[in-house]
């Protein structure tokens, strides 16, 4: 029952969410195991350096479960994104544990960025954010495919051009 | 009615004597400015000596002599800034070349004018100065200063700038005021002595007093004073900065004066006020005194330009009745006490178990207000038209008691509309209904140029 209220007050306005592409999972994911590898590495040598093989194993053991249930969390996270176009504003929500919805009225956009990191264009993402004069706002979208994130980009600027309001 | 964007003025037509006395003097800001300037370098200079005032006195013959160096290349530099500075107003838009090596130029369109400050330091109004401050939305590149000019002139070329910012001709007289309410010295003072900072200041110097009387030990006291000194220095500049406030109303806003030594003459033009909130620290309700405090564009971020806080406080200390009547010319057409506010759920009590009984939230046709706190009590209100975006954000223990937080945007100043702990479908309606209200009300909202609507006074132009 608390499920599903919660579930309500983050429902999407229009018939569902905009997922973002899958490979902002595969991405963070790839990271994880990358990261998890190392300290892994590390933790094992340096555990044959003292002296304990057990020791080695244990550590192997805690980074592969930590690593997993990260794995899990990740999932979650990714699924929890979405956003969606809507006449006058863009509605964006995130988050699992902490639920955000934030909604911008496109006439009160001023400044539409997308950004890609290194790791992010090997991927081909990359990722929005809307600014407006207030410093409150915090909408981004992380993990639209570089297209998407264009065609957003475009389609934001030009309605925040026509439905422009002053402050 | 209303003079064409692309107007220029020039010289033959009838300004009065205030507008034409930089135009006779090709553009430039008034001869005495460098010297305004180079006083800055004096007293930095002096603030540096008070610091270091054992290596002062036992300094030699050079000590007069770099002072005096410093002081040279001080007026030198800001005279040749000086000297390759030129403004002009054309065009609904204000013009300023400045810089020796780097030239830069800048236009301000007038249309955008968030707020216009007269500011007087203590040399300046000796010397009969005054700077113009015009504030533009967007942080600290959005803020231009005009100084310094005569006061006269500086109070004709504000009401020039305010009437064609209205969308009125720049000839209209400058527009009548009609106090609305004046700080008593004695409220300035009382006030900023019984607010929290001072109150915690008192508590401190108290409690440090009784430790070096029981240990017998006067260096726990003399110990203490540094972190107090700070403390009295910041009450110190409140009450200066506050000193002798009168707000008054004008067809072209709210005009705010204030200042010990160095005065202000704020105008904030009507529309211009995002959101205001009225607070009442814990020992003002002794004396029923309340702050009116106010977003206005362009205000906040603008800290570390001239090293201070801005001032975007509507009233420093009043009555209620003071308040509301600022807060009503603020945001005409509001009634905020006709709101209908309801409380939270009962369950809040387990997520915020000092204050949920004092959250209080509403919205009419034209607002939504806030109350909330019970040591410092607050009532922020804020026009849906003028809301940048609405957040709903639920975190996990607020998930288990269904509770939601819905945060009203507005832009960056001292005044936050938060929603606290609603019951969550409650947070989603209000977040559903907040966008449909803000977008009737963008789409009804006041014109740039304020006077340029059917509904503003007719006016010749």
């Amino acid at each position: 029952m608390i499920v599903t209220a919660s579930q309500d007050a983050f429902a999407s306005p229009v018939e569902s969410w905009v997922r973002v592409s899958v490979k902002l999972r595969t991405m963070r994911r790839a990271l994880l195991v990358a990261l998890g590898v190392v300290v892994a590495l590390v933790a094992a040598v340096l555990s044959v350096i003292a002296g304990s093989g057990l020791a080695a194993v244990v550590a192997v053991v805690v980074v592969v479960a930590i690593c997993a249930g990260a794995f899990v969390v990740i999932g979650r996270n990714y699924d929890s994104w979405g956003y969606a176009e809507r006449g006058a504003d863009l509605l964006v929500t995130h988050g699992v544990m902490w639920r955000r919805l934030v909604v911008v009225p496109y006439g009160r956009m001023q400044l539409v960025d997308v950004t890609a990191g290194p790791i992010e264009r090997k991927f081909g993402i990359s990722t929005l954010r809307l600014h407006t004069a207030s410093a409150g706002t915090d909408a981004r979208i992380h993990g639209l495919t570089a297209a998407e994130a264009n065609r957003l980009r475009d389609r934001l600027a030009a309605l925040g051009e026509s439905q422009s309001a002053g402050l | 009615m209303t003079a064409p964007e692309d107007e220029t003025l020039s010289g033959d037509q009838a300004w009065r004597s205030g507008d034409q006395a930089w135009r006779r003097r090709g553009g430039r800001l008034h001869p005495l400015t460098p010297i305004v300037r180079a006083a800055r370098v004096l007293v930095s200079l002096a603030a540096l000596g008070t610091y270091n005032l054992e290596k002062v006195r036992h300094a030699g013959w050079w000590l007069p002599v770099i002072v005096v160096g410093v002081l040279l290349v001080g007026l030198g530099a800001s005279a040749l800034s000086w000297a390759f500075t030129r403004f002009a107003i054309d065009g609904g838009e204000v013009h300023i070349d400045s810089g020796v090596l780097f030239r830069r130029s800048r236009q301000v369109r007038i249309d955008r004018l968030q707020a216009i400050d007269i500011v007087q330091p203590l040399l300046a109004r000796a010397l009969g100065l005054a700077e113009l401050k015009l504030d533009m939305a967007g942080g600290s590149e959005g803020r231009v200063r005009l100084g310094y000019l005569r006061l006269d002139e500086a109070q004709a070329l504000r009401a020039a700038l305010l009437a064609m910012a209205a969308g009125l001709d720049h000839r209209t007289p400058e527009a009548p005021q009609r106090p609305l309410v004046h700080c008593s010295g004695g409220a300035i003072v009382g006030s900023a002595l019984l607010s929290t900072p001072a109150l915690i200041g008192f508590i401190w110097v108290a409690a440090f007093l009784a430790g070096a009387i029981a240990s017998g030990h006067p260096g726990v006291f003399t110990g203490a004073l540094a972190g107090v000194v700070s403390v009295f220095s910041a009450v110190w500049q409140t009450i200066q900065q506050h000193f002798g406030f009168t707000v008054a109303d004008s067809p072209d806003g709210l005009r705010l004066r204030h200042g010990l030594f160095e005065t202000r003459a704020q105008t904030v033009p009507p529309g211009r006020v995002q959101a205001v909130r009225i607070v009442q620290p814990l020992m003002w309700r002794v004396f029923g005194w309340v702050r009116v405090d106010a977003n206005i564009a362009g205000y906040a971020g603008h800290r570390a330009e001239d090293g201070r806080q801005h001032n975007s406080v509507l009233l420093p200390v009043g009555s209620r009745e003071q308040a509301l009547l600022v807060v009503g010319r603020a945001l005409p057409g509001v009634d905020i006490d006709a709101v209908h506010m309801t409380r939270v759920p009962g369950r809040a009590k387990w997520r915020s178990p000092l204050l949920w009984w004092t959250y209080r939230a509403g919205a009419d046709e034209a607002i939504v207000s806030i109350r909330s706190g019970f040591l410092t009590k607050v009532h922020a209100v804020m026009r849906h038209e003028k809301i940048q975006s609405v957040r709903l954000s639920v975190g996990p223990w607020q998930r288990a008691l269904r509770l939601a937080t819905v945060h009203v945007d507005s832009t960056k100043g001292p005044v936050d509309v938060v929603l606290r702990h609603r019951d969550l479908g409650e947070g989603r309606r209000i977040v559903d209904a907040e966008v449909v209200r803000a977008e009737r009300g963008r789409a009804l909202r006041m014109p740039d140029r304020w006077m340029t609507t059917n509904s503003g006074p007719a006016t010749n132009g």
